[in-house]
């Protein structure tokens, strides 16, 4: 299914025909998918769907067989500076510099995406001061645990403000009190008219947080819509008294 | 028969199966039949070199610096290889928190484990020394089975030194650091007979005199070094004579249990440090962040840091460079006019080059993010290219200028095929790029593909066209032609490496 009540040019995200194989196997098969700006998406999907090779495709890590991507109207393949000046991808496992410090690791992305010097060290610190990274500012990246890690990663995709970030289970190894306060910063980013696609396992979070979910199975969204919507495909009751998004995953990811 | 599982022999084998599934597949028969063959022809050599080599080998025995230097110097690079081994099996491998979890006695782990290494470090003496003893015992000499408990009392003794060294570091600097301290100190020993005898080559004709006056007085028979010395003890336990080689079983076998007796329990603490990561190196900071800007500026400061804070990295390329100093040392004595010191120089640029490139563009460590980055990958690894050359040429700019005076063209060589060298090293490691891990530097020649032999060659014609400068003009074409050669290999080559490892971040403009 495809939502096709927004056109490309005003849409965050603007997928179309989107398609890779690995050898014989069709990872994502002709995929289209369009995000409003201002909207908290989720991408669901069992093991082997074709979440990650989606987001990588359009974060421009990989490069599609046939289809189109676009942020913010500029096409990801032929400007793809223009779209990634305006986008942050948080890979599931990111990889940090070992030997650096989270403020030269943050000086660094900073360096990256043309962020002037002052505004910089005061993003860095602030982020790092609400992820209560900053009293580890001047130890290496090396010591640091995953959710740490975690942490840190995020900082540095957020570091350059962008308008479109695109998180691949952002919440991994983050232990409850810092998940809690990483979704309500994705929550008031949202809030200011800023774009979150993410993909998660963790079902409950999708529920609570996202505006709109797509279900894609086989390479391919077989469902989109608002919680409700959803509902209505399965039949099964709307509202808050209705089926959990884990009721109307697995009845629409069943296999046939 | 199979061993009872959890005994420490099973244990064993499977260390064993651990250590040949490194050389598996099309590999393992090509070193099977390759080792097969060298061996028996080996056999054969001793065989029929025995008659008449007998009287000989029992010459050398009566002036032992030769066999018994020999066996040390032998016996030092075992060691250097031990501790590697040692680093490996006590430190790093990721089994460990398996092994230690389960009901197996950690002593009988540990125990295994330095076996392991031991038996390791006797595969090199076995296959060199075993054919003089088989050949021995057909020949009429079967004393030469004593080559037997010799290789093991070696390998032995040498895995205790490896043993003991690595643990020692755990306990001075934990468990993280004597990783790479360990790295650090094998390469050291490694290095260190080739530098010792060096030494005579950088004195002066005098000193070099009385040296050789001094070595003459020890040899003889109440010298230091004469033949009743203790230190030529292994040769003559070589050669089957009873006492020499019951002290040298002793010394193995004793040394090898006192060694994992007495370091035992740190490798279990230290173990446990590895697992846990023990705790964050903190460096100092302090007040507001200063961030810098421009990307070339963030860029390089980036990539030096990283390099310069790996002493890993840093032991690995600098230590090779450690067996060239020697040859500078001559060339500085005899001036720029010296045949060697311009193509010496021009050789450790490039490799130095190339060794700080392959760090900067395939060990890059977080390669998504730049390919997200809204940056040109072409202006990353050009910046990268150059993170690699400036240090190098910043070492070799004032050698070049202070003989700029004395001899124009020796400094103008110098500098062109330095800087050639440093930089079509760099080069064939943005055009024939292969994603590769920091710590695998050292076997960069082995691991990454035909990059490894490109830049051999490259560097090649650059010792070669420096060379051709001092005067050998006629050999100028083909020295400039193997340059272009590995260029042009690089670049076309490299086209299916570029896209792959730059993915569809323009991977032609990768080439640009």
């Amino acid at each position: 299914m495809t939502n096709t009540h927004m056109s490309g040019e005003s849409a965050a995200l603007a997928v179309s025909g989107l398609s890779k194989s690995f050898g014989a196997k069709r990872a994502v098969d002709g995929l289209d998918l369009v995000i409003p700006a201002g909207e908290f998406h989720a991408l669901l999907g069992p093991n082997g769907a074709g979440k990650t090779t989606t987001l990588r495709m359009i974060a421009g890590l990989l490069r599609p067989d046939s289809g189109t991507a676009a942020i913010y109207g500029h096409d990801i393949a032929r400007s793809a500076t223009a779209a990634k000046s305006v986008t942050a991808f948080l890979p599931d496992d990111p990889l940090l510099y070992g030997k650096l410090t989270p403020l030269e690791y943050l000086e660094f992305v900073a360096g990256l995406w043309a962020v002037p010097p002052d505004a910089a060290a005061r993003r860095a610190q602030e982020l790092l001061e609400w992820l209560e990274l900053w009293g580890n500012r001047g130890e290496y990246v090396e010591g640091f645990s995953r959710g740490m890690r975690q942490k840190l990663a995020l900082a540095g995709a957020m570091i350059h403000e962008p308008r479109l970030m695109i998180l691949d289970e952002p919440l991994t190894g983050l232990d409850a009190r810092a998940a809690r306060s990483v979704k309500d910063m994705l929550v008031a980013y949202v809030k200011k008219g800023n774009t979150v696609v993410l993909t998660t396992h963790i079902l409950e979070i999708a529920e609570r947080l996202a505006e709109r979910i797509s279900i894609i199975l086989g390479g391919r969204i077989v469902a989109q819509g608002t919680l409700d919507e959803l509902r209505s495909r399965t039949g099964a009751a709307v509202g808050p008294a209705g089926a959990t998004l884990e009721d109307v995953f697995l009845e629409l990811t069943e296999p046939a | 028969m199979k061993p009872a599982p959890g005994s420490w022999p099973w244990l064993f084998l499977h260390e064993m199966r651990l250590s040949w599934r490194g050389v598996s597949g099309s590999h393992f028969w090509l070193i099977a039949i390759g080792g097969g063959l060298l061996w028996f022809f080996m056999h054969w050599g001793a065989w029929t070199a025995l008659p008449a080599g007998y009287p000989v080998l029992r010459g050398m025995l009566a002036v032992p610096i030769f066999l018994g230097g020999l066996y040390w110097l032998f016996a030092s690079l075992l060691v250097s290889q031990t501790i590697v081994h040692a680093v490996n099996a006590l430190i790093v491998r990721e089994d460990l928190d398996l092994l230690l979890s389960s009901p197996l006695p950690q002593r009988s782990v540990f125990l295994v484990r330095g076996l392991a290494i031991a038996a390791s470090a006797a595969l090199l003496p076995a296959f060199a020394a075993l054919p003089l003893a088989h050949a021995g015992l057909l020949r009429g000499h079967p004393e030469f089975l004593a080559l037997y408990p010799l290789v093991a009392a070696t390998a032995l003794g040498c895995a205790a030194a490896g043993i003991t060294i690595t643990m020692t570091l755990v306990r001075l600097l934990g468990a993280r650091r004597a990783r790479t301290a360990g790295q650090v100190f094998a390469a050291v020993v490694g290095v260190v007979f080739f530098l010792a005898f060096q030494i005579p080559n950088v004195l002066p004709a005098a000193k070099r005199a009385v040296l050789g006056e001094w070595l003459k007085l020890q040899v003889l028979d109440n010298g230091l070094l004469g033949p009743g010395s203790l230190l030529w003890w292994p040769a003559r336990a070589g050669f089957g004579e009873a006492l020499p080689l019951l002290a040298m079983i002793a010394l193995g076998a004793g040394g090898f249990w006192l060694a994992v007796s007495l370091t035992y329990r740190r490798f279990v603490t230290g173990t446990q440090e590895t697992i846990t990561g023990g705790r964050p190196a903190v460096r100092a900071a302090a007040g507001a962040p200063v961030f810098r800007s421009g990307l070339t500026r963030v860029l390089l400061f980036k990539e030096w840091r990283l390099v310069l804070r790996d002493m890993q990295v840093v032991s690995q390329t600098l230590l090779q460079l450690l067996y060239l100093v020697p040859m500078v040392f001559i060339g500085f004595k005899s001036g720029p006019k010296n045949l060697y010191i311009v193509p010496v120089i021009v050789a450790a640029a490039a490799m130095l080059a190339g060794n700080l490139a392959w760090i900067t563009v395939n060990a890059e460590e977080a390669p998504e993010l730049l390919a997200t980055a809204p940056v040109p990958v072409a202006r990353v690894l050009r910046v990268k290219a150059a993170a690699a050359v400036l240090p190098v040429l910043a070492l070799l700019l004032p050698l070049a200028l202070w003989w700029a005076p004395r001899s124009p063209l020796e400094s103008a060589t110098l500098l062109l095929c330095g800087a050639g060298g440093m930089l079509s090293a760099a080069l064939i490691q943005v055009w024939s790029p292969r994603a590769g891990k920091r710590g695998d530097l050292k076997h960069r020649h082995k691991a990454g593909g035909p990059a490894g032999m490109i830049e051999m060659l490259s560097t090649i014609g650059w010792i070669g066209t420096a060379v051709c400068a001092g005067g050998r003009w006629e050999w100028l074409p083909l020295a400039a032609g193997a340059v272009a050669l590995a260029l042009g290999a690089a670049w076309f080559g490299g086209r299916r490496a570029r896209a792959e490892t730059w993915g569809s971040a323009a991977p032609e403009a990768a080439g640009a």
